[in-house]
């Protein structure tokens, strides 16, 4: 996305620059936090930071990925302090219910499923599988948001995808 | 068509396949009935494309108008100091004289009222021999 270089960024200016990715960071914002309402805050609180420095943002080449870059720092920090207050033990009693519930449920919903699997990948390979096969996006700006080298995004979707591929076949065994 | 998907596929999760290679996967994956053994990736792959669809319905708040109405509203709170601290100064002399005038005339109004409510207390002294005699009279029954 480029901008003309205006001076003064109007609010309504801003609200269709940020409409044009909300979508996508509430995604990858949910994808890290899982629950909903964590990412909407999260949304909320990146738009935010975004609009106070507004000024600036004339001069970024690519808004979204600086965008998509605030959201991840944004989740990998509320992540972090989670973990560090026993809100973590709460989460693992949470999930521990939530497996059991859902391995009542028929393998038929797949995005339920895989939204489940996701959630067992190490970060890095949760957030290049959500840019990558998800949201599409290309390597070049993958790697500039993860702050990664192509490659090394390359070999981390290679694990993601045979982790997600390997569950799916034993749920696909066992399910049917 | 199957060989060059089976071909697709192993570039695929090696992490090698381009946009465009990935594309074709997608659309063969979402499109086709698929054979049994590729089932999983198939959900797989629709799998992604339902997660693309989920969407962010909240509003976006912006706090522009609100911070200019805090300003606002902070300035009138500060001129209202400094006007109100201007004016009570010279006031506050004649507002101490006005308030020791009607502290005597309270002091006046209560003093009387306290002289009608001693005469009315002493008047109840006669109830009490009423009062008396009474008792007498039942204690007698």
């Amino acid at each position: 996305m480029k901008n003309s270089p205006k001076k003064n960024l109007t609010e309504a200016d801003f609200i269709s620059i940020i409409n044009v990715f909300k979508d996508k960071l509430f995604r990858i914002a949910k994808r890290l936090l899982v629950s909903h309402e964590e990412a909407q805050d999260a949304v909320q609180e990146v738009v935010l930071k975004l609009w106070i420095q507004k000024d600036k943002m004339i001069y970024y080449t690519n808004v979204e990925a600086f965008a998509v870059t605030m959201t991840k720092n944004y989740c990998l920090d509320r992540l972090k302090s989670k973990q560090a207050t026993n809100l973590q033990l709460i989460h693992s009693n949470y999930r521990d219910q939530h497996e059991r519930l859902a391995k009542k449920m028929e393998a038929r919903d797949s995005v339920s499923h895989l939204n489940r699997l996701m959630e067992q990948l190490p970060v890095q390979q949760k957030m290049i599988v959500q840019l990558r096969d998800i949201e599409q996006l290309e390597f070049a700006q993958i790697a500039e948001i993860m702050s990664m080298t192509e490659g090394a995004i390359r070999v981390a979707l290679s694990r993601g995808r045979t982790t997600l591929k390997e569950a799916l076949i034993k749920i696909h065994e066992y399910g049917t | 068509m199957e060989h060059d998907i089976q071909k697709l596929l192993d570039l695929y999760f090696d992490g090698k396949t381009t946009t465009q290679q990935e594309q074709q996967l997608r659309a063969y994956f979402l499109g086709n009935a698929v054979k049994e053994n590729w089932m999983p990736y198939k959900s797989l792959f629709v799998g992604f494309q339902s997660s693309k669809k989920e969407k962010f319905t909240q509003a976006i708040d912006l706090p522009k108008k609100s911070r200019y109405v805090f300003w606002w509203v902070s300035a009138a709170i500060v001129a209202t100091f400094i006007v109100g601290g201007n004016l009570y100064k010279p006031t506050q002399s004649y507002s101490e004289q006005e308030a020791y005038a009607s502290y005597a005339e309270f002091k006046e109004n209560v003093l009387l009222v306290s002289t009608h409510l001693n005469q009315g207390a002493n008047r109840l002294a006669h109830l009490e021999t009423f009062d008396q005699t009474t008792t007498k009279y039942l204690k007698k029954e």
